[in-house]
Protein backbone atom coordinates (compact mmCIF):
# COMPACT_ATOMS: atom_id res chain seq x y z
CA UNK A 1 0.00 0.00 0.00
CA UNK A 2 1.15 3.08 -0.88
CA UNK A 3 -0.76 5.25 1.25
CA UNK A 4 -1.08 5.30 5.12
CA UNK A 5 -3.19 3.60 7.20
CA UNK A 6 -4.45 6.89 8.44
CA UNK A 7 -4.89 8.57 4.97
CA UNK A 8 -6.91 4.86 3.68
CA UNK A 9 -9.54 5.22 6.55
CA UNK A 10 -9.71 8.99 6.17
CA UNK A 11 -9.84 9.12 2.36
CA UNK A 12 -12.34 6.14 2.66
CA UNK A 13 -14.62 7.40 5.96
CA UNK A 14 -15.05 10.88 3.51
CA UNK A 15 -16.47 9.06 0.60
CA UNK A 16 -18.72 7.44 2.40
CA UNK A 17 -20.06 10.53 4.54
CA UNK A 18 -20.43 11.69 1.14
CA UNK A 19 -22.69 9.20 -0.05
CA UNK A 20 -24.89 9.22 2.68
CA UNK A 21 -25.50 12.97 2.52
CA UNK A 22 -26.66 12.09 -1.28
CA UNK A 23 -30.16 12.66 -1.59
CA UNK A 24 -30.04 8.69 -3.05
CA UNK A 25 -28.65 7.29 -0.48
CA UNK A 26 -31.18 5.29 1.16
CA UNK A 27 -30.64 4.75 4.88
CA UNK A 28 -32.07 1.43 7.42
CA UNK A 29 -36.00 1.98 7.67
CA UNK A 30 -36.53 3.64 10.65
CA UNK A 31 -38.21 2.39 13.85
CA UNK A 32 -41.84 3.61 14.50
CA UNK A 33 -44.14 4.37 17.17
CA UNK A 34 -45.16 0.98 17.97
CA UNK A 35 -41.18 0.44 18.41
CA UNK A 36 -41.53 3.17 21.18
CA UNK A 37 -44.43 2.27 22.64
CA UNK A 38 -43.37 -0.94 23.25
CA UNK A 39 -39.97 0.38 24.91
CA UNK A 40 -42.23 2.50 27.10
CA UNK A 41 -45.15 -0.13 28.25
CA UNK A 42 -42.07 -2.69 29.16
CA UNK A 43 -40.42 -0.06 30.90
CA UNK A 44 -43.58 0.90 33.10
CA UNK A 45 -45.02 -3.13 33.63
CA UNK A 46 -41.69 -3.42 35.10
CA UNK A 47 -41.49 -0.52 37.59
CA UNK A 48 -45.03 -1.04 39.08
CA UNK A 49 -43.32 -5.02 39.68
CA UNK A 50 -40.80 -3.27 41.20
CA UNK A 51 -42.75 -0.70 43.02
CA UNK A 52 -45.20 -3.48 44.24
CA UNK A 53 -42.20 -5.75 45.49
CA UNK A 54 -41.17 -2.46 47.13
CA UNK A 55 -43.57 -1.28 49.61
CA UNK A 56 -44.27 -5.51 50.12
CA UNK A 57 -47.25 -5.94 48.15
CA UNK A 58 -45.70 -8.98 46.35
CA UNK A 59 -43.42 -10.12 49.20
CA UNK B 1 -2.88 -6.59 1.74
CA UNK B 2 -5.12 -5.24 -1.37
CA UNK B 3 -6.78 -1.57 -0.82
CA UNK B 4 -10.61 -3.01 -1.22
CA UNK B 5 -9.53 -5.89 1.24
CA UNK B 6 -8.03 -3.00 3.52
CA UNK B 7 -11.36 -0.93 3.12
CA UNK B 8 -13.36 -3.92 3.66
CA UNK B 9 -11.72 -4.96 6.94
CA UNK B 10 -11.83 -1.45 8.15
CA UNK B 11 -15.26 -1.27 7.94
CA UNK B 12 -16.16 -4.57 9.40
CA UNK B 13 -13.89 -4.61 12.39
CA UNK B 14 -13.00 -1.10 12.06
CA UNK B 15 -14.07 2.14 12.79
CA UNK B 16 -15.42 3.28 8.80
CA UNK B 17 -19.04 4.12 8.63
CA UNK B 18 -20.93 1.13 7.60
CA UNK B 19 -23.37 2.06 4.36
CA UNK B 20 -26.72 0.32 4.10
CA UNK B 21 -25.86 -1.90 1.41
CA UNK B 22 -23.10 -3.66 3.30
CA UNK B 23 -25.31 -4.71 6.32
CA UNK B 24 -24.67 -8.44 7.33
CA UNK B 25 -27.22 -8.59 10.31
CA UNK B 26 -31.11 -9.62 10.56
CA UNK B 27 -32.90 -9.47 13.37
CA UNK B 28 -32.37 -12.97 14.54
CA UNK B 29 -27.96 -12.99 13.26
CA UNK B 30 -28.28 -9.79 15.87
CA UNK B 31 -30.39 -11.40 18.60
CA UNK B 32 -28.63 -14.49 18.39
CA UNK B 33 -24.88 -13.14 18.02
CA UNK B 34 -25.98 -10.70 21.42
CA UNK B 35 -27.68 -13.54 22.91
CA UNK B 36 -24.98 -15.81 22.81
CA UNK B 37 -22.25 -13.49 23.74
CA UNK B 38 -24.36 -12.68 26.83
CA UNK B 39 -24.91 -16.01 27.74
CA UNK B 40 -22.13 -17.40 30.24
CA UNK B 41 -21.57 -19.23 33.48
CA UNK B 42 -21.12 -15.47 35.37
CA UNK B 43 -25.17 -15.65 34.42
CA UNK B 44 -25.50 -18.46 36.88
CA UNK B 45 -23.06 -16.77 39.54
CA UNK B 46 -25.57 -13.49 39.09
CA UNK B 47 -28.40 -15.96 40.00
CA UNK B 48 -27.49 -17.43 42.94
CA UNK B 49 -26.33 -14.73 44.69
CA UNK B 50 -29.89 -13.17 44.18
CA UNK B 51 -31.32 -16.68 45.00
CA UNK B 52 -30.01 -16.49 48.38
CA UNK B 53 -31.36 -12.83 49.69
CA UNK B 54 -34.99 -12.85 48.13
CA UNK B 55 -37.77 -14.94 48.38
CA UNK B 56 -38.71 -17.00 44.93
CA UNK B 57 -41.16 -14.09 43.45
CA UNK B 58 -39.13 -11.45 44.29
CA UNK B 59 -36.09 -12.99 42.91
CA UNK B 60 -37.98 -13.02 39.53
CA UNK B 61 -38.91 -9.98 39.28
CA UNK B 62 -35.81 -8.52 40.47
CA UNK B 63 -34.34 -10.46 37.66
CA UNK B 64 -35.90 -9.45 35.12
CA UNK B 65 -37.31 -5.90 35.58
CA UNK B 66 -34.45 -4.41 36.43
CA UNK B 67 -32.36 -5.70 33.81
CA UNK B 68 -34.75 -5.18 31.29
CA UNK B 69 -35.75 -1.14 32.42
CA UNK B 70 -31.83 -0.49 32.01
CA UNK B 71 -31.17 -2.31 29.17
CA UNK B 72 -34.33 -0.61 27.29
CA UNK B 73 -32.94 2.58 28.29
CA UNK B 74 -29.18 2.25 27.59
CA UNK B 75 -30.25 0.71 24.24
CA UNK B 76 -31.80 3.58 23.03
CA UNK B 77 -29.10 5.10 20.76
CA UNK B 78 -28.58 2.01 18.88
CA UNK B 79 -30.75 3.71 16.73
CA UNK B 80 -28.55 6.26 15.93
CA UNK B 81 -26.00 3.57 15.47
CA UNK B 82 -28.37 1.46 12.76
CA UNK B 83 -29.02 4.89 11.11
CA UNK B 84 -25.22 5.76 10.13
CA UNK B 85 -23.37 2.61 10.62
CA UNK B 86 -21.53 3.81 13.43
CA UNK B 87 -20.86 2.23 17.36
CA UNK B 88 -21.55 4.19 20.06
CA UNK B 89 -17.90 4.88 20.67
CA UNK B 90 -17.88 7.38 17.58
CA UNK B 91 -20.55 9.04 18.90
CA UNK B 92 -19.15 9.80 22.33
CA UNK B 93 -16.35 11.45 20.37
CA UNK B 94 -18.99 14.29 20.57
CA UNK B 95 -19.93 13.67 24.35
CA UNK B 96 -16.46 13.11 26.20
CA UNK B 97 -14.05 14.68 23.31
CA UNK B 98 -12.27 13.04 20.99
CA UNK B 99 -8.69 11.95 23.20
CA UNK B 100 -11.26 11.38 25.71
CA UNK B 101 -12.96 8.75 24.33
CA UNK B 102 -9.23 7.88 23.05
CA UNK B 103 -9.13 7.15 26.97
CA UNK B 104 -12.07 6.15 28.56
CA UNK B 105 -12.23 3.41 25.60
CA UNK B 106 -9.03 1.93 26.50
CA UNK B 107 -9.68 1.50 29.94
CA UNK B 108 -13.52 0.65 29.78
CA UNK B 109 -11.92 -2.36 27.80
CA UNK B 110 -9.21 -3.21 30.32
CA UNK B 111 -11.84 -3.45 32.63
CA UNK B 112 -14.63 -5.32 30.83
CA UNK B 113 -11.81 -7.43 29.95
CA UNK B 114 -12.22 -8.78 33.55
CA UNK B 115 -15.13 -10.42 32.48
CA UNK B 116 -13.08 -12.68 30.26
CA UNK B 117 -10.98 -13.48 32.92
CA UNK B 118 -14.22 -14.43 35.45
CA UNK B 119 -15.70 -16.24 32.36
CA UNK B 120 -12.50 -18.63 31.65
CA UNK B 121 -11.93 -19.06 35.23
CA UNK B 122 -15.58 -20.57 35.30
CA UNK B 123 -15.06 -22.48 33.03
CA UNK B 124 -12.00 -23.98 33.98
CA UNK B 125 -13.34 -24.94 37.34
CA UNK B 126 -16.82 -26.25 36.11
CA UNK B 127 -14.76 -28.46 33.46
CA UNK B 128 -12.67 -29.82 36.75
CA UNK B 129 -15.88 -30.66 38.62
CA UNK B 130 -17.68 -32.35 35.20
CA UNK B 131 -14.10 -34.52 35.38
CA UNK B 132 -14.57 -35.23 38.87
CA UNK B 133 -18.20 -36.88 38.44
CA UNK B 134 -16.89 -38.73 36.26
CA UNK B 135 -14.15 -39.90 38.48
CA UNK B 136 -11.34 -38.26 36.63
CA UNK B 137 -9.75 -36.36 39.15
CA UNK B 138 -7.38 -32.94 37.67
CA UNK B 139 -5.64 -31.00 40.39
CA UNK B 140 -6.75 -27.64 40.02
CA UNK B 141 -3.81 -25.36 40.97
CA UNK B 142 -2.50 -27.19 37.24
CA UNK B 143 -5.65 -27.34 35.36
CA UNK B 144 -7.48 -24.40 36.82
CA UNK B 145 -4.94 -21.91 34.94
CA UNK B 146 -4.12 -24.01 31.70
CA UNK B 147 -7.97 -24.93 31.08
CA UNK B 148 -8.54 -21.35 31.42
CA UNK B 149 -5.85 -20.15 28.98
CA UNK B 150 -7.53 -22.67 26.88
CA UNK B 151 -11.03 -20.95 26.76
CA UNK B 152 -9.47 -17.76 25.94
CA UNK B 153 -7.28 -18.87 23.19
CA UNK B 154 -10.14 -20.66 21.38
CA UNK B 155 -12.16 -17.75 21.86
CA UNK B 156 -9.39 -15.71 20.42
CA UNK B 157 -9.97 -18.14 17.24
CA UNK B 158 -13.56 -17.43 16.84
CA UNK B 159 -12.68 -13.55 17.71
CA UNK B 160 -10.28 -13.62 14.78
CA UNK B 161 -12.86 -15.13 12.64
CA UNK B 162 -14.92 -11.47 12.33
CA UNK B 163 -18.90 -10.82 12.69
CA UNK B 164 -19.06 -13.58 9.89
CA UNK B 165 -17.89 -16.32 12.03
CA UNK B 166 -18.99 -14.85 14.95
CA UNK B 167 -22.50 -15.33 13.69
CA UNK B 168 -22.64 -18.79 12.46
CA UNK B 169 -21.08 -20.01 15.72
CA UNK B 170 -23.68 -18.24 17.82
CA UNK B 171 -26.38 -19.27 15.34
CA UNK B 172 -26.21 -23.05 16.09
CA UNK B 173 -24.99 -22.28 19.93
CA UNK B 174 -27.82 -19.67 20.93
CA UNK B 175 -30.53 -22.15 20.14
CA UNK B 176 -28.71 -25.29 21.97
CA UNK B 177 -27.81 -23.17 24.74
CA UNK B 178 -31.72 -21.73 24.97
CA UNK B 179 -32.34 -25.42 24.93
CA UNK B 180 -30.74 -26.74 27.39
CA UNK B 181 -31.70 -23.48 29.57
CA UNK B 182 -35.17 -24.91 29.39
CA UNK B 183 -34.53 -28.46 29.93
CA UNK B 184 -32.56 -27.42 33.41
CA UNK B 185 -35.17 -25.50 34.79
CA UNK B 186 -37.76 -28.21 33.84
CA UNK B 187 -35.35 -30.12 36.13
CA UNK B 188 -35.47 -28.37 38.57
CA UNK B 189 -39.45 -27.70 39.11
CA UNK B 190 -39.11 -31.97 38.84
CA UNK B 191 -36.20 -32.98 41.41
CA UNK B 192 -37.80 -29.99 43.99
CA UNK B 193 -41.56 -29.32 44.37
CA UNK B 194 -42.41 -25.71 43.52
CA UNK B 195 -44.10 -25.27 46.76
CA UNK B 196 -40.88 -26.16 48.59
CA UNK B 197 -39.00 -23.44 46.55
CA UNK B 198 -41.66 -20.85 47.46
CA UNK B 199 -41.17 -21.70 50.88
CA UNK B 200 -37.51 -20.85 50.77
CA UNK B 201 -36.90 -18.46 53.69
CA UNK B 202 -34.53 -15.37 52.64
CA UNK B 203 -31.65 -14.75 54.15
CA UNK B 204 -31.50 -11.99 56.00
CA UNK B 205 -27.67 -11.69 57.52
CA UNK B 206 -27.30 -9.51 53.60
CA UNK B 207 -29.39 -6.31 55.43
CA UNK B 208 -32.35 -5.78 58.66
CA UNK B 209 -35.14 -5.05 55.96
CA UNK B 210 -36.86 -6.92 52.96
CA UNK B 211 -36.76 -3.48 51.03
CA UNK B 212 -32.46 -3.04 51.78
CA UNK B 213 -31.81 -6.98 50.21
CA UNK B 214 -34.01 -6.41 47.79
CA UNK B 215 -32.12 -3.33 46.52
CA UNK B 216 -28.72 -4.94 47.13
CA UNK B 217 -29.87 -7.79 45.34
CA UNK B 218 -31.06 -4.99 42.48
CA UNK B 219 -27.41 -3.60 42.50
CA UNK B 220 -25.96 -6.42 41.20
CA UNK B 221 -28.68 -6.71 38.28
CA UNK B 222 -28.46 -3.00 37.49
CA UNK B 223 -24.65 -3.78 37.34
CA UNK B 224 -25.14 -6.23 35.39
CA UNK B 225 -27.47 -4.74 32.77
CA UNK B 226 -23.98 -1.60 32.36
CA UNK B 227 -21.96 -4.14 31.80
CA UNK B 228 -23.14 -4.65 28.99
CA UNK B 229 -23.75 -0.84 27.92
CA UNK B 230 -20.49 -0.21 26.48
CA UNK B 231 -20.06 -3.14 24.50
CA UNK B 232 -23.97 -3.11 23.34
CA UNK B 233 -23.92 -0.67 20.66
CA UNK B 234 -20.56 -2.22 18.77
CA UNK B 235 -22.85 -4.80 17.03
CA UNK B 236 -25.91 -2.94 15.92
CA UNK B 237 -24.10 -1.13 12.69
CA UNK B 238 -24.32 -4.33 11.39
CA UNK B 239 -28.15 -4.56 11.62
CA UNK B 240 -30.14 -3.91 8.18
CA UNK B 241 -33.12 -2.16 10.07
CA UNK B 242 -33.20 -0.09 13.19
CA UNK B 243 -36.11 -2.12 14.40
CA UNK B 244 -33.72 -5.26 14.08
CA UNK B 245 -30.77 -3.56 15.78
CA UNK B 246 -32.81 -2.04 18.58
CA UNK B 247 -35.08 -5.53 19.39
CA UNK B 248 -32.10 -7.84 18.72
CA UNK B 249 -29.60 -5.62 20.92
CA UNK B 250 -32.30 -5.43 23.99
CA UNK B 251 -33.99 -8.86 24.02
CA UNK B 252 -30.88 -10.61 24.26
CA UNK B 253 -29.33 -8.50 26.91
CA UNK B 254 -32.33 -7.18 28.63
CA UNK B 255 -34.69 -11.04 28.28
CA UNK B 256 -32.54 -13.91 27.29
CA UNK B 257 -29.10 -13.21 29.79
CA UNK B 258 -31.43 -12.45 33.01
CA UNK B 259 -32.80 -15.90 31.69
CA UNK B 260 -30.41 -17.56 32.42
CA UNK B 261 -29.49 -15.60 35.67
CA UNK B 262 -33.06 -16.47 36.94
CA UNK B 263 -32.25 -20.39 35.73
CA UNK B 264 -28.84 -19.92 37.94
CA UNK B 265 -31.53 -18.48 40.74
CA UNK B 266 -34.27 -21.36 40.40
CA UNK B 267 -31.45 -24.13 40.51
CA UNK B 268 -29.70 -22.45 43.66
CA UNK B 269 -32.86 -23.08 45.30
CA UNK B 270 -33.55 -25.96 44.38
CA UNK B 271 -30.02 -27.22 45.67
CA UNK B 272 -30.66 -25.00 48.83
CA UNK B 273 -34.12 -27.39 49.20
CA UNK B 274 -32.69 -30.45 48.05
CA UNK B 275 -28.89 -30.04 49.53
CA UNK B 276 -29.32 -27.35 52.39
CA UNK B 277 -26.99 -24.73 50.57
CA UNK B 278 -26.45 -22.84 47.92
CA UNK B 279 -24.52 -23.49 44.93
CA UNK B 280 -23.96 -21.56 41.55
CA UNK B 281 -21.37 -23.88 39.78
CA UNK B 282 -24.32 -25.56 37.07
CA UNK B 283 -22.16 -29.06 36.67
CA UNK B 284 -22.66 -29.39 41.07
CA UNK B 285 -26.08 -28.65 40.67
CA UNK B 286 -27.25 -30.62 37.79
CA UNK B 287 -25.60 -33.58 39.10
CA UNK B 288 -26.78 -32.97 42.44
CA UNK B 289 -30.35 -32.55 41.32
CA UNK B 290 -30.77 -35.21 38.57
CA UNK B 291 -27.34 -36.75 38.61
CA UNK B 292 -23.68 -37.32 37.07
CA UNK B 293 -25.63 -38.23 33.61
CA UNK B 294 -27.11 -35.05 33.38
CA UNK B 295 -24.28 -32.57 34.36
CA UNK B 296 -22.95 -33.17 31.10
CA UNK B 297 -25.44 -31.00 29.69
CA UNK B 298 -23.36 -28.18 31.63
CA UNK B 299 -21.07 -29.10 28.94
CA UNK B 300 -22.44 -27.41 26.79
CA UNK B 301 -23.78 -24.73 29.57
CA UNK B 302 -20.31 -23.90 30.23
CA UNK B 303 -17.86 -25.30 27.80
CA UNK B 304 -19.52 -23.44 24.63
CA UNK B 305 -21.39 -20.74 26.39
CA UNK B 306 -18.50 -19.22 27.80
CA UNK B 307 -16.31 -19.86 24.24
CA UNK B 308 -18.76 -18.26 22.51
CA UNK B 309 -18.59 -15.68 24.92
CA UNK B 310 -14.77 -15.09 24.88
CA UNK B 311 -15.06 -14.97 21.23
CA UNK B 312 -17.53 -11.95 20.49
CA UNK B 313 -16.44 -10.73 23.99
CA UNK B 314 -12.83 -9.87 22.01
CA UNK B 315 -14.23 -9.07 18.86
CA UNK B 316 -16.72 -6.12 20.75
CA UNK B 317 -13.99 -4.74 23.37
CA UNK B 318 -11.38 -4.74 20.49
CA UNK B 319 -13.76 -2.78 18.30
CA UNK B 320 -14.45 -0.31 21.31
CA UNK B 321 -10.67 0.28 21.63
CA UNK B 322 -10.15 0.82 17.91
CA UNK B 323 -12.22 3.56 17.84
CA UNK B 324 -9.92 5.53 20.50
CA UNK B 325 -6.68 4.20 18.33
CA UNK B 326 -7.99 3.39 14.79
CA UNK B 327 -4.52 3.01 13.26
CA UNK B 328 -3.91 0.01 15.28
CA UNK B 329 -4.99 -3.18 13.85
CA UNK B 330 -7.91 -5.22 14.67
CA UNK B 331 -6.14 -8.55 14.60
CA UNK B 332 -3.41 -7.40 16.26
CA UNK B 333 -5.63 -5.89 19.23
CA UNK B 334 -7.24 -9.48 19.59
CA UNK B 335 -3.79 -10.96 20.38
CA UNK B 336 -2.89 -8.61 22.92
CA UNK B 337 -6.20 -9.00 24.55
CA UNK B 338 -5.37 -12.95 24.40
CA UNK B 339 -2.57 -11.94 26.68
CA UNK B 340 -4.43 -9.82 28.59
CA UNK B 341 -7.01 -12.02 29.60
CA UNK B 342 -5.06 -14.85 30.07
CA UNK B 343 -2.99 -12.95 32.34
CA UNK B 344 -6.04 -11.83 34.18
CA UNK B 345 -7.47 -15.48 34.54
CA UNK B 346 -4.26 -16.82 36.06
CA UNK B 347 -3.63 -13.81 38.35
CA UNK B 348 -7.28 -14.89 39.60
CA UNK B 349 -8.17 -11.19 41.44
CA UNK B 350 -11.33 -10.08 39.79
CA UNK B 351 -12.80 -13.63 40.11
CA UNK B 352 -11.92 -13.44 43.54
CA UNK B 353 -13.38 -9.63 44.14
CA UNK B 354 -16.58 -10.96 41.63
CA UNK B 355 -19.38 -8.22 43.30
CA UNK B 356 -17.04 -5.39 44.10
CA UNK B 357 -15.83 -5.57 40.61
CA UNK B 358 -18.75 -5.71 38.44
CA UNK B 359 -20.08 -2.80 40.88
CA UNK B 360 -17.40 -0.76 40.70
CA UNK B 361 -17.18 -0.96 36.85
CA UNK B 362 -21.03 -0.49 36.39
CA UNK B 363 -20.49 2.82 38.62
CA UNK B 364 -17.60 4.31 35.70
CA UNK B 365 -20.18 2.96 33.03
CA UNK B 366 -23.77 4.75 34.59
CA UNK B 367 -22.58 8.36 34.26
CA UNK B 368 -21.72 7.40 30.43
CA UNK B 369 -24.92 5.90 29.98
CA UNK B 370 -27.06 8.47 31.25
CA UNK B 371 -24.81 11.15 29.11
CA UNK B 372 -25.37 9.15 26.08
CA UNK B 373 -29.03 8.76 26.46
CA UNK B 374 -30.12 12.73 27.61
CA UNK B 375 -27.06 13.83 25.01
CA UNK B 376 -29.18 11.65 21.94
CA UNK B 377 -32.43 12.18 22.96
CA UNK B 378 -32.77 15.87 24.50
CA UNK B 379 -29.43 18.08 24.16
CA UNK B 380 -28.12 16.93 20.28
CA UNK B 381 -31.66 16.00 19.17
CA UNK B 382 -30.82 12.94 17.22
CA UNK B 383 -28.65 15.60 15.09
CA UNK B 384 -24.54 15.61 14.70
CA UNK B 385 -21.84 16.58 12.70
CA UNK B 386 -20.69 12.94 11.33
CA UNK B 387 -17.47 15.13 9.71
CA UNK B 388 -16.63 16.60 13.18
CA UNK B 389 -16.78 12.56 14.49
CA UNK B 390 -14.08 12.10 12.04
CA UNK B 391 -12.10 15.04 11.49
CA UNK B 392 -13.05 15.37 7.55
CA UNK B 393 -12.21 18.81 5.78
CA UNK B 394 -11.57 20.76 9.14
CA UNK B 395 -14.59 19.99 10.97
CA UNK B 396 -13.20 20.41 14.59
CA UNK B 397 -15.99 20.51 16.59
CA UNK B 398 -15.49 17.53 18.55
CA UNK B 399 -11.86 18.91 19.92
CA UNK B 400 -13.60 20.98 22.57
CA UNK B 401 -10.17 21.28 25.14
CA UNK B 402 -6.96 19.88 23.73
CA UNK B 403 -9.68 16.54 22.76
CA UNK B 404 -11.60 16.57 26.11
CA UNK B 405 -15.32 17.63 26.73
CA UNK B 406 -14.89 18.94 29.85
CA UNK B 407 -18.38 19.11 31.06
CA UNK B 408 -19.01 15.19 29.80
CA UNK B 409 -15.88 14.34 31.86
CA UNK B 410 -16.31 16.35 34.98
CA UNK B 411 -20.61 14.71 35.14
CA UNK B 412 -18.45 11.11 35.17
CA UNK B 413 -16.28 12.30 37.98
CA UNK B 414 -18.99 14.03 40.03
CA UNK B 415 -21.74 10.88 39.42
CA UNK B 416 -18.78 8.46 40.49
CA UNK B 417 -17.62 10.41 43.39
CA UNK B 418 -20.78 11.64 45.27
CA UNK B 419 -22.27 7.72 44.61
CA UNK B 420 -19.00 6.83 46.69
CA UNK B 421 -18.95 9.07 48.96
CA UNK B 422 -22.53 9.61 49.71
CA UNK B 423 -24.59 6.91 48.30
CA UNK B 424 -23.04 3.73 47.95
CA UNK B 425 -19.86 1.98 48.24
CA UNK B 426 -19.37 -0.67 46.14
CA UNK B 427 -16.04 -1.61 47.87
CA UNK B 428 -17.37 -2.23 51.24
CA UNK B 429 -21.29 -3.17 50.34
CA UNK B 430 -22.18 -0.13 52.33
CA UNK B 431 -25.74 1.86 51.84
CA UNK B 432 -24.73 5.40 52.75
CA UNK B 433 -28.03 7.23 51.75
CA UNK B 434 -31.89 6.25 51.19
CA UNK B 435 -31.73 7.12 47.86
CA UNK B 436 -30.16 3.65 47.51
CA UNK B 437 -33.28 2.55 48.37
CA UNK B 438 -34.52 3.85 45.36
CA UNK B 439 -32.22 3.90 42.82
CA UNK B 440 -29.45 1.82 44.00
CA UNK B 441 -26.04 3.10 43.74
CA UNK B 442 -25.23 2.54 39.90
CA UNK B 443 -28.61 3.48 38.72
CA UNK B 444 -27.72 6.68 41.00
CA UNK B 445 -24.81 7.43 39.08
CA UNK B 446 -26.63 6.85 35.67
CA UNK B 447 -29.40 9.40 36.49
CA UNK B 448 -27.08 11.67 38.19
CA UNK B 449 -24.53 11.92 35.17
CA UNK B 450 -28.01 12.29 32.68
CA UNK B 451 -28.87 15.29 35.13
CA UNK B 452 -26.03 17.37 35.63
CA UNK B 453 -25.17 17.00 31.90
CA UNK B 454 -28.53 18.17 30.80
CA UNK B 455 -28.25 20.68 33.72
CA UNK B 456 -24.78 22.21 32.14
CA UNK B 457 -26.49 22.42 28.27
CA UNK B 458 -29.24 24.28 30.15
CA UNK B 459 -26.66 27.42 31.19
CA UNK B 460 -24.59 29.18 29.19
CA UNK B 461 -22.34 25.77 28.86
CA UNK B 462 -24.33 24.96 26.17
CA UNK B 463 -22.08 27.24 23.61
CA UNK B 464 -19.24 24.86 24.73
CA UNK B 465 -21.79 21.34 24.46
CA UNK B 466 -23.07 22.39 20.72
CA UNK B 467 -20.63 23.60 19.10
CA UNK B 468 -21.64 21.27 16.09
CA UNK B 469 -25.38 22.56 14.98
CA UNK B 470 -23.51 24.56 12.13
CA UNK B 471 -21.80 21.73 10.65
CA UNK B 472 -25.10 19.51 10.40
CA UNK B 473 -25.20 18.17 6.75
CA UNK B 474 -26.56 14.32 7.43
CA UNK B 475 -29.93 14.61 8.73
Amino acid sequence: MDKSIEELIYEETDQRLKEMSSSSYIFPKKATRADYIGILASVFICLALIILCMTGVIA
Amino acid sequence: MKHADYIKQETVTGTVPMLSRERQYSFWDLFLTTSGFSIATWCYTQGAYVAQYLSFTQMLINIFCFNIIWVLIECIPVFFSVRYGIDLWVWLRSVLGIKGVAILATVISMANFGWYAVDSQLFASSMINLFGGFGVVLNPTIWKPVLGVLCVILGTLIALGGPDVIKWTNRFLVIALLIVGAIVVAICFTAVPLSSMLAVQPDTSLYETGLGRFMLSAEGNVAFAFSWSTQALVLPRLAKTERSGYWGTSLAYGVVAPFFVAAGGVMAMAMFVKAGYFESDPTVMLATLAGPGFALLSLLMVAFANIGTQGTGSYVNCMIIKSGLPKVSYRLLVILAMFYVSALTVWGWVMDHFGSFISMAAQIQGPIIGMTVVDYLIVKKRRISLKSLYNIDGHKAYDFTYGFNLVGLGCIIIAFVTNILFIYNPLTAEIKSPIFLILTGSGYTAVCGGLLYWFASLTPLKRYMLRDRKEIEIE
